[in-house]
């Protein structure tokens, strides 16, 4: 009696078996009959990858500079940040980094991209309904603590090594900030504005477009900038489903016990990261400008 | 299911097509039949990944054979797990496959693989693997590659420091020193643990009971299969 207490009752080991047999042919069944298929569907898309990180390693380098200064200036109009902008890509460069960063750039802007376009608009479908908002929170968290490798093995399998599992790897730890932060964002807007708004007549669409996302923005850039990020956190889970890029490089130096390669091309990804990040912060916190100073 | 050791494996499935890539001259001369997963134009090689001893090996190896100049290009898979899914995913789906891989493994034992032959004096001699071996050989090709060399069988060796065999009972240390498994074996082994999903110590009791003849003389001495040690040991699974 004493060892059911100390002795947890598991199923028989046949039945886990018998279950963990089911799964792992029916994944390989799976793989089978529609692994050429799902293959062919992300196609488009590996396609997209490859000609972007082409374009920009293929680019001259002081036109890519040139073209994240330009940026830089017309987001934040600080000519500090822009000199720190100059400096930082260049001294990434000159340590022989520049293709890397070009290759990890490219998979960090499109799947930012992806993030976003899938982020934003499920976060203001969870905004409108609790139920969809019960549905889709545990999917989030599914999503961001789920061990990367659990699901990644399967998608290399069905996909391959590369850039699409890369992309598949990034995008779904990286898109529950946007989500979560477009849906609180819409869900705190005052609801006596909300009210005002509704007194004026306005309809649901202009009551979404023009007063609950415009006023939500702060929180809704504080996710893009979470999403980006942990997007570039991703970079070396990425990696190690065979991303080329500075993530490969710091996996090479882990696991050779490179301290110095490790070091410069971590520094790097921070470089990108703080770039990435200061750029899209001053384009939010500009495009709310007009909240500002005035006192009604 | 094969044995193993370490080399280039290809998916048994793409011999029927394909008889001539069993040599690795016939898998040089085809580099269209092993897709690139980004689309190129060249035939993908699965290598191994950074910080294993195999990627310095692999990549010699590779460049030995001229691997480059057919038409061929190394992928880094970036970690051993996503070299076993690559390799098990492309099996799945009839896909041509070629890159180093090792047994005994879970991947040779569940699926069908072929280790790619080399010629007769292109196989492993100690002088031509010394080359294979250093790192700074990697990026070597053409004319100043390591000559043509291949893995060897590996073999399994029992360490054990002075130390413990100075205070080790005599029956341990016979015990140790004539413990061997083969090849065949091993992957059996492998084999019977996939399909029944046994976790290590469901091996190990398998083992015990099930295959007394691969361990028993081991454990007894000589020729002998039945002794008290053996019985002590059946008696502790149970």
């Amino acid at each position: 009696m004493i060892d059911l207490l100390t002795e947890f009752p598991e199923l028989p080991r046949t039945v886990l078996r018998d279950i963990k047999k089911t799964v792992d042919l029916g994944f390989k069944e799976f793989s089978r009959a529609y692994g050429e298929s799902i293959e062919g569907f992300f196609y488009p898309l590996l396609k997209l990858l490859v000609f972007i990180e082409d374009v920009l390693i293929a680019t001259p380098w002081p036109i890519i500079i040139g073209i994240v200064a330009g940026l830089g200036y017309w987001a934040t109009r600080s000519y500090k940040l822009v000199m720190g902008v100059i400096v930082a890509l260049f001294v990434v460069g000159l340590f022989g980094m520049w293709e890397d960063t070009m290759e990890t750039s490219g998979i960090i802007i499109v799947s930012t991209l992806v993030s976003i376009l899938i982020g934003i608009p499920l976060g203001i479908a969870m905004s409108k309904s609790n139920t969809a908002q019960s549905i889709v929170t545990p999917i989030l968290d599914f999503m961001q603590t789920l061990p990367p490798f659990v699901y990644l093995v399967p998608v290399v399998m069905l996909l391959g090594i590369g850039k699409v599992p890369g992309l598949i790897a990034v995008v779904v730890y990286a898109v529950p900030p946007v989500v979560r932060l477009t849906n609180l964002g819409i869900r705190e807007v005052d609801k006596e504005i909300i009210e005002a708004a509704e007194s004026f007549g306005a309809t649901p669409r202009q009551k979404l477009y023009k007063v609950q996302i415009p006023l939500a923005m702060p929180t809704i850039f504080a996710g893009i900038n979470q999403t980006i990020m942990m997007a570039l956190a991703m970079v070396i889970i990425a990696s190690m489903i065979g991303v080329k890029g500075l993530g490969l490089e710091v996996l090479r130096s882990i696991t050779n016990q490179y301290l110095a390669l490790g070091l410069l091309n971590g520094a790097a990804i921070v470089v990108i990261a703080i770039i990435f990040d200061r750029i899209s912060q001053a384009y939010g916190k500009r495009i709310q400008e007009h909240r500002k100073g005035g006192h009604h | 299911m094969s044995g193993g050791g370490e080399g280039f494996f290809i998916p048994t499935a793409m011999l029927d097509a394909n008889p001539e890539l069993a040599t690795i001259e016939g898998v040089l001369a085809n580099p269209q039949l092993f897709p690139h997963p980004e689309g190129k134009d060249v035939g993908a090689f699965y290598g191994c990944p950074a910080g294993w001893n195999c990627q310095i090996t692999s990549t010699n190896v590779f460049n030995a054979f001229g691997f480059g100049e057919a038409g061929f290009e190394i992928i880094d898979p970036g970690s051993g797990a996503a070299l076993g899914a690559a390799a098990a995913g492309a099996h799945d789906k009839g896909q041509g496959w070629v890159g180093y891989y090792w047994g005994p493994t879970a991947l040779l034992g569940l699926r069908d693989f072929t280790k790619v032959s080399v010629g007769a004096d292109e196989g492993w001699s100690a002088d031509k693997w010394a080359c294979v071996t250093e790192e700074p050989n990697m990026d070597k090709t053409g004319a100043d590659a390591c000559a043509r060399t291949y893995y060897a069988n590996a073999t399994i060796e029992v360490a054990y420091t002075s130390d413990f065999e100075a205070r080790a009972p005599k029956k341990v240390m016979d015990y140790l020193n004539n413990r061997t498994f083969s090849d065949k074996e091993i992957g059996m082994l492998l084999d019977v643990v996939a399909q029944e999903a046994y976790s290590p110590q469901d091996a190990a009791i398998y083992m015990v009971l099930e295959k007394q003849d691969l361990w028993s003389k081991m454990v007894c001495g000589g020729t002998f299969t039945d002794c008290p040690e053996k019985q002590a040991i059946i008696a502790a699974v149970q």
